[in-house]
């Protein structure tokens, strides 16, 4: 198992690696990447006014300030550093994506390979349960729980969760029924091995490399469908104080007119932690692609 | 024949899914944690709270035994009898469409917008690909599908607004309050009235949300259409009609474009479930009516009949645009079938 996890492990690694070489793009959003997880784990204590960032510290006198050099990015209605507010959001959004991206890649994986190895009616029933589970809107099935548990942030990682890990599922489905028609998972099964254990030992290493690249793309999405849900409802808020990255776009949305740098700065943040991951997934998939890694001019 | 199988097959698989989109709504509002009948009258406080809660009881049945409540259930499902509003006090089936239509509206002008444009830079890539035309528009289609829908909303909203634009905010300029439509789709009922005025208006105030809408499909088409046209030109047939020296624009339009309309077909059946949830939030931006507007003033008042309702009717309606798509998907491209 170790020793598989290992491999796979090194197959992420070197096709990471070989795109990294082609590919002066794929460095920049790897760099971009690398930064936002670093700021996201240590934001929270460099941060200049650590106060402001939580939001209790408030001072009226100094609203709506544009950017200077005591506040880098300015500051909002309630006087508070915009910088800092957006260092606090960020741990919260990778933090919660992450949970996200996690538990849904693993409930898809596992899901998606026993499907393939489950008896006819179950796999049947299994692939039209994906399908509907596919079909609910996330946005409102996150305001559903909301109301049910009370409006916490795990009604929003839950409604996420649920909607996400179908994808997952099916793209896992999809490749475990290619594989269960070889020798290496034929064989376990004529020996009568319980089906978890061939799930775990058989199909899902070799199934894990190219859904992981995915999954780690899609991290982008998922930011933004969060701080969606936020910014619409402002769901999974305590207080208004809190920050994230949501909230404090819809706030900073009244100013937009007078003020747009309230605005403007977390919105900036959430576009470039959405294209690096998008950008990291796609040259990937491309320098992978056999027709695509071709370059070809106008000959015709 | 085949074809026609498949799409009874494809059919009776969409009312399947719209019968587990019922059972879902059943789980929803009977198998609440804490009272069931609490949650569906919206958390009352106050003195009316006993006997809302009460009339929530009698309504959703919760004395009777289970496979009568599930008939309960199903009939009003059936019959358009989801339950009274709490902050509205309307039926939650009329406000749901009322509200959706507007919704749909955008969505609907966003494509129209999106299709053209994003073929034509989609096929202007391809067929210089890894030169300079390729990578401005590869990247142009990465920012603007990448960033948020409100991040575009908004810069739109504000040029718009130092401009001097008049017409933002509501669906149809105030002068006109009293138009009354047969469809709901307000640009389409002005033009059926044949009120050219009150038309161009709509079609001004639609406008500006369409376009930030449409920036997502745009993008995302355009790289789909980039990479499958590349990979349509590598195929023989494609190869062949080049040798036989027929015209680049025919090659394009005759030879490539059917090649690659049921991956077009496919997406734009998943881009529609994505732009339902976008259009709230540029509805949400410029203050127009809509899904997400009556959304977000339901969960203040947990308002649960409507949001059961509205996630119901959206879920539907995103099997019933997936079926389609599979079946345009299958119509032109016979091999999806097995």
């Amino acid at each position: 198992m170790t020793a598989q996890l290992y491999s796979t492990l090194q197959d992420i690694f070197s096709m990471i690696k070989k795109t990294w070489r082609k590919r002066i793009v794929f460095r920049v959003a790897c760099t971009t990447i690398a930064l936002i997880a670093l700021l996201a784990t240590i934001g929270p204590y460099v941060a200049p006014y650590p106060g402001q960032g939580i939001g209790i510290e408030i001072d009226r006198t100094k609203a709506l300030q544009p950017p200077s050099l005591e506040h880098l990015l300015g500051t909002d209605n309630l006087g508070r550093d915009v910088l800092s507010r957006i260092l606090f959001a960020l741990q919260r959004a990778i933090t919660s994506c992450i949970v996200v991206v996690f538990i849904s890649f693993l409930l898809g994986l596992f899901v998606g390979s026993f499907m393939a190895l489950a008896p006819k009616y179950l796999e049947i029933l299994l692939s039209y349960a994906v399908e509907l589970l596919l079909a609910l809107p996330s946005v409102l099935l996150a305001a559903l729980l909301a109301i049910i548990m009370g409006g916490t942030y795990e009604s929003i990682v839950t409604a996420l969760i649920v909607t996400w890990f179908p994808w997952y599922g099916r793209v896992a489905y999809l490749q475990a029924r290619s594989l269960r028609e070889l020798d290496f998972v034929k064989i376990p099964i004529y020996y009568g091995l319980p089906k978890w254990y061939i799930v775990l030992k058989h199909i899902a290493p070799n199934i894990v490399a190219p859904m992981l690249i995915e999954a780690l793309s899609d991290m982008g999405s998922v930011v933004l469908e969060i701080s969606t849900i936020t910014f619409l409802f402002g769901i999974g808020i305590r207080s208004i104080e809190e920050p994230d990255l949501g909230m404090i776009i819809a706030y900073s949305l009244r100013d937009l007119t007078t003020a747009p740098w309230t605005f403007i700065a977390p919105a900036i943040t959430l576009t470039i932690i959405a294209i690096s991951f998008t950008l990291f997934g796609e040259l990937i998939y491309e320098q992978y692609h056999p027709v695509l890694k071709k370059r070809w001019w106008l000959w015709f | 024949m085949l074809t026609l199988n498949y799409i009874v097959k494809r059919f009776f698989i969409s009312v399947l899914l719209i019968f587990g989109v019922v059972s879902i709504t059943f789980v929803l509002t009977q198998f609440t944690p804490g009272d069931p009948a609490v949650i569906w009258a919206g958390k009352p406080r106050g003195p009316g709270a006993t006997i809302a809660i009460a009339k929530a009881r009698e309504y959703l049945g919760l004395d009777l035994p289970l496979h009568q409540r599930l008939a309960l259930h199903m009939y009003r499902f059936f019959v358009g009898d989801w339950g009274v509003s709490v902050e509205f006090k309307q039926q939650v089936l009329v406000l749901v469409v009322r509200n959706f239509v507007a919704s749909l509206e955008i969505v609907v002008y966003a494509f129209i917008i999106a299709m053209p444009l994003s073929l034509w830079l989609g096929t202007k890539a391809s067929l210089s690909r890894g030169g300079l035309a390729d990578k401005v528009i590869y990247f142009l289609s990465v920012i603007i599908a990448g960033a948020p829908r409100f991040l575009i909303a908004a810069l739109l909203y504000l040029v718009l607004y130092i401009t001097g634009y008049s017409s933002l905010g509501l669906r149809i300029s105030p002068l006109y309050a009293t138009f009354t439509g047969y469809t709901g789709f307000i640009t389409l009922d002005t033009l059926l009235n044949g009120n050219l005025s009150m038309f161009i208006d709509s079609l001004l105030r639609i406008l500006p949300p369409a376009i930030s809408l449409a920036s997502y499909p745009i993008g995302v088409i355009t790289r789909v259409i980039r990479v499958s046209l590349a990979e349509t030109f590598e195929e023989e047939y494609v190869r062949q009609a080049i040798s036989l020296g027929i015209p680049r624009k025919i090659v394009v339009r005759k030879y490539a474009y059917p090649n690659i309309l049921s991956v077009v077909a496919q997406l734009s059946g998943l881009l529609f479930s994505y732009l339902l949830l976008e259009t709230m939030v540029v509805e949400n931006v410029f203050s127009r009516e809509g899904l997400g507007t009556l959304i977000s003033r339901a969960i203040v008042a947990s308002d649960y009949p409507l949001l059961v309702g509205a996630t119901a009717f959206t879920a539907m309606v995103l099997i019933i645009a997936n079926t389609l798509a599979d079946i345009i998907q299958a119509i032109t491209n016979p091999r999806v079938q097995l």
